[in-house]
């Protein structure tokens, strides 16, 4: 087995996180995530963000960046401590890999219970000892007594040699998480050192980022956004002193043909909002990361650009989860990927977020017969559409 | 003059029992809601549209065809002033039916009369949505497509309000208030209920239908729902 295996998060139950409290949601290769501002869409990117930070952790940094306190992880609308967590990690061919689940403490700033369940052994962190239970007669056990201190999960700790080579698998696959749930042109802009692989929590890495890009998928990513852009000639993340770097962008117009001004060139400062979270997306495609979370993704996409942004993140080989409150860009999913990946979030009247396939509600299901999944839903009156939930949830039950 | 029908199956409509896309003859099992039709225009000519006057297309027959609807995806009815939410679905079926009215009119080189039947509370509204709403959507997706003859048939809730008004024992009584009660068959007293109470036990849809053929009088049914389809059909066959 690689170690950068093709794996992808197939489910994800909640308990005790903000508005997730007793969640659950599936998701497919391509989720969009949908429903009436407050429903928790952003949260669900938050918790994805917040899991994964667990295996790299330093999770007070993590709430830094954020502006957030431990305390505010915490559900209000339970009186428990821990937040729960429970991963479905599949492989390429959709099969189940493991399953990571454990209980964190925000008080203390790590998981005190926590274990990855695979086919043959289940890798737990339980009173304080980490090991290996086997399940089978093939796999030593080993326990050791925690005598350190750490924050998050027990991953984050351990060094890849003292792990099983599935275990450093998923580690490897988690820590390449990031969610961009605050990408906006404003970070976008920024002059940068390094990015240490990642945009950023808002794409503030961005020039640096594109720095270290190989040439190969930096000329990948040139020719993608010409198709967006045609007058685009090139951009380039430019080598400043102390080791600072700053995007820029040149573009040809007729006037250039009959040199009546010299070569356009643009800093990232100048550079419109749209064509910087188009490069920010783009940069998110040909990086190494496992798993692309987007908070919504019209923003600053011009109408023409939709069709090229989506049919680029339902094409690619990463997962992709983003949320959008635009029809144009559900009206430009198929109707099996909309069948599939469209997922409409909602509270309950407790005020719990919940989440259910979007045409599988009958009334939608019956509406994609004859027409777009973006005018299906721009068509329904979402605050009435509790009242069919709630009957088929009843029915369910 | 010829008329092509569409509803949502077999208790309303009917269904078709053939492999055309437009059932005729004796591949249209005809529903009650057929028959209502049938009864309108004999009305008002003295002849019947089921005696080879009429056709039938599913309603997997109009989703066959939604992907004419579908291609354009930058053309995207979008609500607003002019449109209501819990609309498109009336507005779309009655564009494709449209369409098959039109193929068929020029075929035949006659005029066709299309009625299109929709529960107001079916499905796709589950509840949500205004009656008047939607049936204007239907006719503008009848003159969406140039098409002019086109009947939308939507009983508010739904068809079940029609027939207990015809059948009940003390007739023209508070028909409207029927309209405003529950389309939800799961409701304590559900219209589906009240109906089979007044029917006989084992009352399938073709007996269903049979006994709107033989005792269903159409001057019974006092309701704003029937009435804007009767007089919508009377239009467009005088």
């Amino acid at each position: 087995m690689k170690k950068d295996a093709q794996l992808r998060i197939a489910g994800i139950e909640a308990s005790n996180f903000k508005s997730l409290v007793d969640f659950k949601i599936n998701l497919p290769r391509f989720s969009c995530l949908i429903g009436l501002n407050g429903a928790g869409k952003s949260t669900i990117l938050h918790f994805i963000d917040f899991v994964s930070q667990l295996v790299r952790g330093d999770m007070k940094a993590w709430l830094n960046d954020r502006k957030w306190k431990a305390a505010d992880l915490k559900s209000k609308l339970t009186s428990k401590n821990n937040i729960g967590f429970d991963i479905l990690i599949c492989d390429e061919n959709d099969k189940r890999f493991c399953q990571w689940g454990g209980f964190y403490n925000p008080s203390i700033g790590h998981c005190t219970y926590e274990y990855i369940d695979f086919k043959d052994f289940v890798f737990q962190v339980k009173y304080n000892q980490v090991g290996v239970k086997s399940k089978t007669a093939r796999i030593e056990e080993w326990h050791i007594d925690i005598t350190f201190n750490y924050e998050g999960s027990i991953l984050s700790a351990l060094k890849d040699k003292r792990l099983p080579l599935q275990v450093s698998v998923v580690k490897n696959f988690l820590d390449k998480i990031h969610s961009l749930d605050l990408l906006a042109p404003e970070y976008l802009r920024q002059r940068t050192r390094e990015s240490s692989g990642t945009l950023g929590l808002g794409g503030q890495n961005l020039a640096s980022f594109l720095h270290e890009m190989s040439d190969p998928k930096q000329l990948k990513m040139f020719s993608l956004l010409k198709k967006a852009y045609p007058q685009l000639q090139g951009f380039a993340a430019k080598s400043l002193r102390s080791g600072w770097k700053q995007l820029e962008i040149s573009e040809n117009y007729h006037g250039q043909e009959s040199e009546f001004f010299p070569s356009m060139k643009s800093e990232a400062r100048h550079i419109n909002d749209g064509m910087l979270r188009m490069i920010a997306i783009l940069a998110e495609l040909q990086s190494e990361n496992r798993f692309l979370l987007f908070d919504e993704i019209e923003n600053g996409i011009n109408p023409e650009l939709v069709e090229l942004v989506i049919n680029m993140l339902v094409e690619t080989k990463q997962q992709v989860l983003v949320t959008t409150h635009s029809p144009m860009i559900l009206n430009y999913l198929e109707d099996e990927v909309a069948r599939k990946g469209v997922i409409y979030l909602y509270k309950t009247a407790m005020g719990l977020t919940k989440s259910i396939p979007f045409f599988s509600i009958p009334s939608l299901k019956k509406k994609l017969e004859v027409m777009g999944p973006g005018e299906a839903f721009v068509d329904t009156n979402l605050t009435e559409l509790a009242d069919e939930i709630a009957g088929i949830t009843k029915e369910a039950e | 003059m010829f008329f092509l029908l569409s509803g949502e199956g077999v208790t309303d409509m009917g269904a078709g029992q053939g492999s055309a896309t437009i059932c005729e003859g004796e591949e249209f099992l005809v529903g009650p809601m057929a028959k209502i039709v049938a009864k309108v225009v004999e009305a008002k000519h003295d002849y019947s549209i089921l005696d080879g006057a009429c056709g039938f297309v599913s309603e997997s027959g109009l989703v066959h065809r939604a992907g004419e609807l579908k291609a354009t995806k930058k053309q995207m009815g979008l609500p607003g002033k002019k449109q209501a939410k819990e609309t498109r679905y009336f507005f779309n079926n009655a564009r494709i039916l449209a369409r098959y009215a039109k193929e068929k009119a020029t075929a035949l080189e006659d005029e066709v009369v299309a009625v299109l039947f929709r529960d107001a509370d079916g499905t796709a509204s589950a509840g949500r949505g205004e009656w008047d709403d939607k049936r204007k959507s239907m006719l503008d997706g009848f003159e969406e497509e140039g098409f002019d003859k086109g009947v939308p048939m939507i009983p508010k809730p739904k068809s079940e309000t029609w027939l207990i008004c015809a059948w009940r024992k003390h007739p023209y009584m508070a028909c409207q208030a029927l309209e405003d009660r529950s389309g939800n068959d799961n409701s304590p007293k559900s219209l589906k209920g009240e109906l089979s109470e007044l029917l006989d036990e084992g009352m399938t849809p073709e007996l269903l239908c049979q006994k709107v053929g033989q005792s269903f009088d159409i001057a019974r049914i006092m309701m704003p729902s029937f009435k804007a389809f009767r007089e919508r059909l009377e239009e467009v066959i005088t």
